[in-house]
């Protein structure tokens, strides 16, 4: 789908805004969004989770985040988190639409003991591996069935 | 310390310039987004602790974003150093640059810290190892936010996981006067990459400049992400330097003369016709028509935007005394070069 504004770049942010009363649906490139103001809404991507949210009260959690005191709704409105403990109240709230942003929900990158300098890294794979061991271990079922499905698909693709 | 741009890198001729951004915050403080400004100033301590105290010292300073003019804060954004959001707003926030300003650390914009790092030419592997040199200095003093799952912990959930944005500026004039970049970036895209023009307005920038970056930060290691755009970068530059055999030799000598002429002559220059001829001329080194170091045609371009051509005057200059400013600079830059 083209931007509906400049009709020339693919349309990849679905902005809804609701004013009142009144659904206004726009699709824009991201340089389009960023030059008519919407650039606070940067994870606002097509067919978005967090949309459907904006418009069902009924789910409006009055739950809030203990150390930055965010709400869910803060975090839809600004389009931030307010705090690193955000992540961790608000994950499952959150899940579906990092999955969407990055197609994939779990870190394979340097950590914080391990950078880049040092030795060869680990495989995707390896470090997965490890991973879902730690995760079963800690009976965190719900991460371990993620992961498991991340390393199905690095198999069947490595496969190919 | 000569200054990043002022060095040939590998493919300088068509790659401006490899930059990598690393997303970090520091753990025990709310995103910026929710910090009192009290905090904020607490993290700038924390940070500069860390940095002026380390035997790096020497090679960086502290730049008080707040108390300096807005000429002084928007020829930084002119010369990529700092995001055009970090200006914006300069209260409680704070910048540590390198001398050779190849690296950069806002402080406070949309997460605690954003490093970066610029090299000259095709090198994203050199500029992430120069980011995570600094990186280190200021984690061993400061204990960042991550989580097992879900990496480095971000104030917006699309910098998750290696807070890592690699992007490259390339110069594709030839592709781009075929018609064909449309197609190429389509295709481009589908691989998590973005591209968008840069120096210039709209999406077909008169600079023929476009930057191309990862998307994805989140699943994928460091390696991986910057692989994957050097990989697209080594392939756009075979395709550019192929699509220029489709221009008639004496046509571009015409185009790059003329455009060389322009420039050393003219009295009266706006930014959008420098770009534009800067980008003739750039061609003609590329292609060997003319013989101009590359870094004298970088640094026009990073030291002539509206607010660095006011930068000795430190005032808002009238558009049209900008121009000729403009004009006198580049005919003296280029006095040298026939
Ligand atoms: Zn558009
Ligand atoms: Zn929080």
């Amino acid at each position: 789908m083209l931007c509906e504004n400049c009709k020339k770049n693919n349309a990849t942010t679905h902005i809804k805004k609701t004013v009142n009363g009144v659904t206004n649906e726009y699709f824009l490139c991201p340089e389009c969004a960023a030059k008519l103001g919407f650039n606070n809404f940067n994870f606002f991507k097509l067919d978005n989770f967090w949309n459907d949210f904006l418009g069902e009260p009924v789910i409006k959690s009055l739950k809030r985040c203990e150390s930055c005191n965010s709400s869910f709704e803060d975090i839809v409105n600004s389009g931030k988190m307010g705090c690193a403990d955000c992540y961790n109240i608000f994950k499952d709230e959150i899940l579906p639409t990092v999955k969407k942003i990055h197609g994939k929900t779990i870190h394979t990158g340097m950590t914080p003991s391990y950078t880049i300098e040092e030795e060869k890294p680990e495989s995707k794979i390896e470090i997965l591996e490890k991973k879902l061991q730690k995760a079963i271990k800690n009976e965190e079922f719900e991460k371990a069935a993620e992961i498991r499905d991340e390393l199905k698909e690095l198999r069947n693709k490595e496969n190919e | 310390m000569s200054k990043w741009y002022l060095k040939e890198g590998k493919n300088s001729d068509l790659v401006f310039s490899s930059r990598i951004r690393l997303a970090r915050n520091l753990k025990g403080f709310p995103f910026p987004n929710k910090m009192t400004d009290e905090q904020k100033y607490s993290v700038i301590q924390k940070v500069s602790d860390a940095i002026f105290k380390s035997e790096l010292k020497d090679e960086y300073k502290f730049i008080d974003i707040d108390k300096i003019s807005e000429i002084e804060a928007y020829s930084l954004v002119e010369r990529h150093l700092v995001s055009p959001e970090f200006v914006s707003d300069t209260k409680g926030r704070a910048l540590i640059l390198k001398n050779d300003e190849s690296l950069s650390i806002m402080i406070n914009e949309e997460d605690h810290l954003r490093i970066q790092a610029l090299y000259s030419g095709l090198n994203l592997k050199k500029s992430l190892e120069e980011a995570l040199k600094i990186e280190k200095v200021i984690s061993s003093n400061n204990e960042l936010s991550f989580d097992e799952q879900f990496g480095y912990l971000t104030a917006c959930p699309t910098n998750l996981g290696t807070g890592l944005r690699a992007s490259v500026m390339i110069h594709l004039p030839a592709l781009e006067k075929l018609g064909v970049l449309d197609r190429i970036f389509n295709n481009i895209s589908k691989m998590g990459v973005a591209i968008r023009g840069i120096f210039g307005e709209g999406s077909k920038p008169k600079s023929s400049m476009y930057q191309i970056s990862n998307q994805v930060t989140l699943g994928i290691s460091e390696q991986k992400a910057i692989e994957i755009i050097d990989s697209i970068t080594n392939q756009l530059i075979e395709k550019e330097k192929e699509a220029i055999y489709a221009f008639e030799r004496s046509n571009l000598e015409d185009d790059v003369f003329r455009a060389l002429g322009t420039l050393k002559f003219a009295r009266k220059m706006s930014t959008e016709e420098m770009f534009k001829l800067i980008s003739d001329v750039r061609l003609g080194v590329s292609v060997g028509i003319i013989d101009i170091p590359i870094p004298v045609i970088n640094e026009i371009v990073l030291k002539t935007g509206k607010a660095g051509i006011c930068l000795a005057d430190n005032v808002t200059l009238d558009a049209d005394i900008r121009d000729s400013k403009r004009a006198n600079y580049i005919r003296d830059r280029l006095s040298l070069y026939n």
